[in-house]
């Protein structure tokens, strides 16, 4: 009986914490069950509004710098809403974080999994990735800053992974040390009018199906936008991708990548097709970036051992047409491979110039272009350049000797791949 | 209306911290596990009726049993005992390989304390906390209750938080951790699969003899004996059994490297784990190499790879992501990502000398 009434007590407490104490007025405009967080709170009390979150309820920041020094788990309760006042009023700051790897984090069951949606904040100085889902089904990212401004770089900024439906936009990563934005293993994914700059990759879809980059500003970082399938993960085949209307500016940024796939890449890559079935890339400006305006290459130009029996290295499908390509290819990266072949075979490509778009040339034995499907069309006059790869080791990896700049063969178009929609999107 | 529900707040809390110190605590009043019926847990881990401290060790409450694992998570050197605890007329499912079905009402703890000197034969204990595991309407929930500094009362403390504690390691060198004592939704890290699951309730970890006060006896026969659990093989030796990875003879340098990854990384790199995500799987019942890490490069590990290119090179301890991770201390480089802030040398000299044994290279 004593016991009976005791819980009830802590019941009663817990309730409080969810109504929180002081200032409600982050919470003003949000219905349903909302935790205020607001200057001053002690972290257990911030970090409590997380870990107890009801399903559908809001955590809402005040504006203020909140500091952390634990990773930011939120519950896996679906539905919750966490927002700020604003990209640049509301900043979460883990600059002395000392435990826990990533930002905020949520790990969503796959199973029953529920929707989570961050808005209007700035998160800066993780260890880890900036803001982390794992295994959600809707995600929603939108006014979200993922900022570094010193010598700890995360990996990611923004980062769902095993998703599906996500929606990002009008969002900003300034810093991270693989990729700003990156979308891994998901399915249905829009990525629309963000600001990726400074990092090693700027946006990043890999190993996803049905996705849409369109309308963002890729610039300052060493590779813009990748599109990647790569082997031995769980979702395989990464396919049905539109990189549409982006400006992919002056991503010449040095790799300061640590590891992993993307740190093979060179600084000056514009948008890099990599092992993808079904993708279509237009509309886009691509200028000033250093090393190529555009690459589709194989996963063999990574020099790294294939051991899975699901994958397809090769890429097919790929449809790239009426972008605007300005002062790209100019002087690759002599740092990493890609570019340091680049740079060898400079003096061959005509006006001197690496063109506007560069492609391995590997397709499967037997198999024709045709089959294949590079189709590359009204792109201007910077040409396209096959680097035959399949050749290289031959000929000494003499860029000269093997590659070839016959456009015809890739004069074909694709079907337009269908719009990606989202619920409410 | 807020003023006097904040106040009636800080008078609890007042309350809860007021226990313990100065005068002598009250004797405990008698009292015996209860099934939990709700997710909401109480204020004290006494209300548990579970465990309590006593002479400076976990005692248990009557018809609560303890067990232990053969190769167990390193938690920064800590001392951990284990209970579990099933309501009455109710028993666990056995399952080879998956964690066991457990009904309703099921409690487990788990107490972490820091011993003041590895090398001491009955060191001091300063016990940090117990965490608390329980199943209602088919759902397990979780929370740490923290000890006070008397060890007479452990309070909910649903935020966590990180401790500095000093102590002396086998080498007779001093060693500060930073032990985390996890929020609420950090131990969803690692339990939150793709439904919530308990972790070592497996039979690979649980098939061991344990001391009980009746006797030594097979941790499977003890429970199937207590009605807890059926379905268990009769004979112990035809259930899966993981070697302890300290225990030179319980199996090859392979074995028992491969049960250290199994205990202390496969919680999360299994395939409906945290970092499923990763392809790396480090249950000791993977078959692949490339899955369990060879020449594997990583997918998103960023700066945790230390500029490595693969998981394991066969012969290169030096040159494998792995080790690395293991050896570092640095968030977000540190592996496992919670719960370790001090290296386990012993763990990371086992899987060095795996890898160092390994035939082979990477591209």
């Amino acid at each position: 009986m004593q016991q009976g009434t005791r819980w009830a007590g802590v019941a009663a407490v817990l309730a409080m914490g969810l109504v929180g104490c002081g200032d409600s007025k982050p919470c003003d405009s949000v219905s349903g069950a909302c935790t205020a967080i607001t200057v001053g709170m002690p972290e257990a009390e911030m970090v409590k509004a997380f870990v107890s979150a009801p399903a559908n309820s809001t955590i809402a920041f005040a504006e203020g710098n909140f500091v952390f020094t634990n990773s930011l788990n939120l519950a896996s309760a679906a539905g919750i809403t966490v927002r700020g006042a604003g990209m640049d009023k509301t900043t979460i700051d883990f600059t002395y974080q000392s435990a826990g790897a990533d930002g905020i984090v949520q790990n969503n069951p796959a199973s029953g999994g529920g929707a989570v949606t961050f808005q209007d904040f700035t998160v800066k100085n993780t260890y880890g990735n900036g803001v982390k889902v794992v295994g959600a089904v809707g995600v929603t990212i939108r006014r979200v800053k993922a900022l570094w401004t010193g010598a700890v770089r995360g990996p990611y900024g923004l980062y769902p992974v095993s998703c599906k439906n996500v929606l990002i936009e009008d969002s900003v990563v300034d810093g991270a040390r693989d990729a700003g934005f990156y979308v891994g293993q998901s399915d249905t994914i829009i990525i629309r009018n963000n600001l990726s700059q400074n990092n090693v990759a700027g946006i990043e879809i890999e190993n996803s199906f049905n996705a849409d980059v369109s309308g963002n500003t890729v610039t300052h970082n060493t590779g813009g936008i990748l599109v990647f399938d790569l082997p031995g993960l769980q979702q395989l085949g990464g396919h049905n991708v539109r990189v549409f209307n982006n400006t992919v500016r002056d991503n010449n940024t040095q790799n300061f990548g640590i590891g992993g796939t993307v740190s093979l890449v060179p600084a000056g890559l514009g948008v890099l097709v990599m092992a993808n079935q079904n993708v279509e890339v237009f509309g886009n400006t691509i200028s000033g970036n250093n090393s190529a305006g555009s690459a589709i290459v194989s996963y063999y130009v990574t020099q790294l051992p294939i051991t899975d029996p699901g994958y397809t290295p090769i890429p097919a499908r790929v449809y790239v047409h009426d972008n605007t390509y300005s002062g790209n290819g100019t002087s690759p990266d002599p740092n990493k491979d890609l570019g340091l072949l680049l740079l060898s075979g400079l003096h061959a490509f005509p006006g001197g110039v690496v063109s506007d778009l560069v492609y391995d040339g590997i397709i499967p034995p037997g198999a024709t272009n045709a089959q294949v499907g590079i189709c590359v069309q009204h792109n201007g006059s910077g040409g396209m350049a096959n680097l035959h790869f399949d050749q290289l080791p031959a000929n000494g990896f003499n860029l000269a000797a093997t590659m070839t700049f016959d456009p015809a063969p890739y004069d074909c178009s694709l079907p337009a791949l269908p719009a990606v929609t989202l619920p409410g999107a | 209306m807020r003023l006097l529900r904040r106040s009636s707040v800080l008078s609890l809390l007042a309350l809860a911290a007021c226990g313990g110190n100065g005068s002598p605590p009250p004797p405990p009043p008698p009292c015996s596990p209860q099934a939990p019926t709700s997710a909401t847990p109480p204020g004290t881990l006494a209300e548990w009726c579970q465990v309590s401290l006593q002479n400076g060790d976990v005692a248990l409450k009557s018809g609560v049993v303890p067990y232990d694992l053969t190769t167990p998570l390193f938690s920064d050197d800590t001392l951990k005992r284990r209970t579990i605890w099933l309501p009455p007329g109710t028993s666990a499912t056995y399952a080879t390989d998956d964690v066991f079905s457990f009904p309703d009402g099921t409690v487990f703890t788990k107490s972490f304390g820091f011993r003041d000197d590895l090398r001491k034969q009955n060191p001091v204990v300063t016990w940090i906390e117990t965490r608390v595991e329980w199943k209602v309407a088919g759902q397990w929930y979780a929370l740490s209750y923290t000890w006070n500094v008397g060890g007479t009362q452990a309070v909910a403390n649903p935020a966590g938080d990180v401790r500095d504690i000093s102590f002396i390691d086998e080498t007779g060198a001093s060693v500060t951790a930073h032990y985390l004592v996890p929020s609420q939704s950090q131990c969803a890290q690692c339990h939150q699969q793709n439904a919530y699951v308990t972790l070592g309730t497996r039979a690979r970890y649980l098939n061991k003899t344990y001391p009980y006060p009746s006797g030594t006896e097979n941790q499977l026969t003890h429970l199937t004996a207590l009605g807890w659990l059926t379905g268990a093989p009769a004979d112990p030796a035809n259930a899966p059994r993981l070697p302890v990875a300290s225990d030179p003879t319980s199996g090859t340098v392979e074995e028992r490297a491969r049960a250290y990854l199994d205990a202390n990384c496969g919680f999360c790199h299994n395939p409906q784990g945290n970092a499923r995500t990763t392809g790396l799987v480090l249950w000791a019942s993977e078959t692949d190499p490339f899955h369990y890490g060879v020449c594997k490069t990583p997918v998103a590990a960023g700066g945790g790879s230390g500029g490595l290119q693969y998981d394991v090179v066969p012969g290169e301890p030096d040159q494998s992501i792995i080790p690395y991770r293991m050896n570092s201390n640095v968030p977000a480089v540190a592996m496992p990502q919670i719960g370790r802030s001090v290296v386990d040398h012993a763990g990371l000299q086992l899987v060095r000398d795996w890898i160092s044994g390994l035939i082979g290279s990477c591209p």
